[in-house]
């Protein structure tokens, strides 16, 4: 059984027992997690719970189980790449990171990983993002935060790609049944701005500095291999200015949103327009992305589903 | 012989009462020839080598900001350094003091503390096995016995003039930093070698070495493996002490360590003794079992609580059982290995010395890339108090502190630099100040050292990416860790690679916002010299 004809089987067998809202679920979501280009079509939830927020969203998009079988590994990479405190805004909030890893667990996910190739020290990052403790403390031996380890970095080609046609990549990541990207939406001086698909930075190995001499074709170049089954965008709070790395809370805007979808292109188009009132066309590596059929860039053609 | 006047009295091991006198000095037979001792001992050693393995361990980034241990605690109990602190700054750092402890405690025992706590004396002790040579001590050794006066007095001699050396010879230093920068890099080399060899052939191979390397990893590997300059002069130090093992046992500790020196100054007053304390005529066995060649024909035929570790082996070795420690006694103590004329000549040539270490430090400013530890104001007072322990090293989180080489002379070798290529100064980490046991780097609250800088960042705008080629880059803005960055951009033209003009973000550095941290030159993508770099310069020097 593959992951289409799972999800398929699943959509039926939700379909068949008449699970009140999951019967108007857009037909689309059937193509979740595709070969070639995603459905466009996100979920948010708004409020000041934010496990609420994930669960609601998750939910709208047919729930944890539709992305998760049982007895799969799991990979959630959120970014925790700075050793900054939650209230700076420079990593994915913790609490955010911590329900996606709850609902991996009741999904039936046989190992939860949670991992990011920081830039600060990781054992710094890791603490002071505040996500490794929360993940430990679910205190349920299937999830782990582990830290990256140098042997797991291949070397693959990447078919396709205009730029980073080599590059070393994380291993655990590729192999992983199921990738859960877990973005925290930010300024960012160079890329202009950060979410989904400017995350995979993490999930890289080599001297990433040289990435960003072409940095916005190599962005779209590096999400042909590094394709999330599930993309949730942190905007419980952005950072407007100073990023990526931030520092000071007035750079911070409270925003209260979660965003989460399939399509990394659309999520971060929505994100550019709604987020920072900006054109996805502004973002260099959203249109390489839209141009190398990551997904869609055009906000009209982007479904929400407001959970 | 009139060399043994004694000898009758003391050879029982008993003290017999004089009737010459009607208060004999008080004597307690605390020290029984208990053949326990020796494994006392050697348990002691063993106990205290790994107390300091456990610090060593223990110095590094544990997840919280503050270390759980003092892992500076050994250096605490060093009266070298406090005396060479002393003199070089005419300043007392309050937590050296406990090492007067120790140098009490040498009055009432002698140099126990070389023969029962000192991890230099213990590795030598157990390299010897593998190395031993059971030829007799040759006569050189003996006269050699005075250089480690001559080194201390040197020391001093030049510390009373703000060169401190002491670190270069203090054998808990010298041992600290060759773990540091030497022994441990090379082990976590080769465990992860061997480990990752097996790793990569996959099953079932790395299904047996995976669960063993996780564990060697959560305990004693090192979470990013350590890179540290001049590991050969390093090597070569190192190797040269245990290689004089073979000319004769604790060689380094008879001749060289000035740490021994002073305690052996101190227990030359020591109020335990052995007895006899002449060399017995009719045996001398315990002579070639002395590690120390503290009681010798050779030298004197008395023993030498200057020269003698406490490490028992006469006791046990006496086929007579005659060997006991005792305390009191009124047997003339015997000379050191030194007069007043070399004393003063050691003294005067640590003084004389001064000059010439100094003649490159005078001569020229520091090098423009030298980057003290954060926190450090002037070099002169740095390089007084720094005792080249490589705690700093160890503990840094990024591995960017490193040994200095010759680049400022003797006067700075191992002292601690930020070699910002190698590893960055973390924002908000204050490990390094945690654990220098002098004070050399300052303990600072995290808001001070925020506003210490070690130098100040240039953009080479020859080498820079976009100045250069007119493409992206902007890696150290992004990195910059002060709020606002230090590192900001402007758009402007610039000719491309190809000579058409194009529109790109152009990083500048705002000096006054710069604290020198060196992340951008750490993670500059330009190879060789980075394209941004620390200078030392625009620091408030005088």
């Amino acid at each position: 059984m593959d992951r289409r004809e799972f999800l398929q089987r699943a959509a039926a067998l939700a379909f068949m027992v008449g699970v009140g809202k999951h019967l108007t679920f857009p037909p689309e979501l059937l193509a979740m997690a595709p070969e070639g280009r995603p459905e466009p079509i996100l979920a948010q939830a708004s409020g000041t719970n934010y496990a609420h927020l994930v669960g609601d969203t998750i939910q709208a998009l047919g729930g944890m189980k539709k992305f998760v079988n049982p007895n799969e590994v799991v990979v959630v990479k959120p970014n925790m790449a700075w050793d900054r405190t939650p209230e700076l805004g420079a990593n994915t909030h913790p609490v955010v990171v911590r329900k996606i890893v709850e609902l991996c667990l009741e999904a039936g996910a046989k190992k939860v990983k949670v991992l990011d190739h920081t830039c600060h020290d990781a054992r710094r990052a890791y603490a002071n993002s505040g996500i490794k403790a929360a993940v430990e403390d679910i205190k349920d031996p299937r999830a782990v935060v582990e830290y990256v380890d140098e042997r797991k970095f291949v070397e693959l080609n990447v078919p396709k790609a205009k730029s980073l046609k080599k590059w070393s990549f994380y291993k655990d990541i590729l192999e992983a049944d199921r990738f859960i990207n877990v973005p925290v939406a930010k300024h960012h001086s160079e890329a202009r701005l950060t979410m989904a698909m400017k995350n995979m930075m993490g999930a890289i190995g080599g001297w990433r500095g040289r990435i960003h001499v072409g940095l916005h074709q190599n962005i779209a170049d590096m999400n042909l291999l590094l394709r999330a089954d599930l993309t949730i965008l942190d905007a419980t709070r952005i950072m407007t200015e100073g990023g990526p790395s931030g520092g000071k809370p007035e750079y911070v805007q409270i925003k209260n949103l979660v965003i989460a979808g399939v399509d990394p292109v659309a999520i971060d188009a929505y994100g550019t327009t709604t987020l920072f009132g900006l054109k996805p066309a502004d973002i260099g590596y959203i249109t390489k992305g839209y141009e190398l059929g990551l997904g869609e860039m055009d906000v009209n053609k982007i479904k929400i589903l407001n959970a | 012989m009139s060399e043994f006047p004694e000898m009758t009295d003391e050879t029982t091991g008993a003290a017999l009462p004089d009737p010459g006198k009607s208060a004999p000095p008080p004597v307690f037979p605390l020290a029984v020839p208990w053949r326990g001792w020796t494994l006392g001992r050697r348990l002691s050693q063993l106990l205290f080598l790994l107390l300091f393995l456990f610090f060593f361990g223990q110095a590094t980034y544990k997840g919280e900001d503050q270390l759980a241990w003092p892992v500076d605690l050994f250096f605490r109990f060093d009266p070298l350094l406090l005396l060479e602190h002393v003199l070089a700054t005419g300043s007392i750092v309050p937590r050296l003091l406990l090492s007067l402890f120790f140098l009490g405690l040498t009055f009432v025992v002698g140099r126990f503390f070389c023969g029962w706590v000192c991890p230099l004396g213990t590795t030598l002790d157990g390299c010897r096995r593998l190395w031993r040579r059971a030829d007799p001590d040759p006569p050189l050794v003996f006269k050699l016995r005075r250089v480690k006066y001559y080194l201390l007095f040197f020391l001093m001699g030049a510390a009373v003039f703000h060169i401190n050396l002491a670190g270069l010879l203090d054998p808990l230093s010298l041992l600290f930093r060759t773990l540091a920068t030497l022994l441990y890099p090379a082990l976590s080399y080769g465990v992860e070698g061997v480990f990752g060899q097996a790793y990569e052939w996959g099953p079932p191979a790395a299904n047996l070495s995976e669960p063993v390397y996780q564990v060697l990893k959560e305990s004693v590997l090192p979470f990013r493996r350590p890179v540290y300059l001049l590991p050969f002069l390093t090597l070569g130090i190192f190797g040269t002490i245990i290689a004089l093992e073979r000319l004769a046992p604790r060689f380094w500790c008879r001749c060289l360590c000035p740490l021994g020196a002073l305690y052996g100054l101190v227990a030359r007053f020591a109020w335990l003794r052995k007895r006899p304390v002449w060399l017995c005529r009719d045996c001398g066995d315990c002579q070639p079992v002395c590690k120390m060649g503290a009681i010798h024909q050779e030298a004197a035929p008395q023993h030498q609580t200057a020269e003698c570790i406490l490490c028992l082996n006469c006791q046990v070795h006496c086929p007579k059982d005659r060997v006991a420690f005792k305390f009191g006694g009124k047997v003339a103590r015997p000379g050191l290995d030194l007069g007043r004329r070399q004393v003063v000549a050691a003294a005067a040539a640590g003084v004389v010395a001064v000059p010439f270490l100094r003649l490159k430090s005078l001569a020229w400013r520091p090098d423009e890339y030298l980057l003290r530890p954060p926190g450090v104001e002037s070099e002169a007072a740095f390089l007084s108090q720094c005792c080249r322990c490589g705690l700093c090293f160890k503990v840094c989180p990024t591995g960017g502190l490193q040994p200095l080489g010759w680049e400022e002379g003797l006067d700075g070798l191992y002292t601690s630099r930020l070699v910002p290529r190698l590893g960055y100064c973390e924002y908000n980490c204050t490990l390094c100040s945690q654990v220098c046991p002098t004070g050399a780097i300052p303990r600072l609250p995290l808001d001070v050292k925020h506003a210490s800088p070690l130098g100040t960042a240039f953009i080479n705008r020859s080498r820079c990416i976009p100045y250069t080629e007119g493409r992206d880059c902007l890696v150290c803005e992004e990195h910059c860790p002060t709020a606002p960055k230090a590192i900001s951009f402007y758009t402007a033209e610039v000719p491309d690679l190809h000579g058409k003009k194009v529109l790109i973000k152009l990083p500048v550095v705002n000096p006054d916002q710069c604290i020198g941290c060196g992340i951008c030159e750490n993670k500059c993508p330009v190879g060789g010299e980075a394209a941004i770099r620390v200078k030392r310069s625009l620091r408030l020097e005088m």
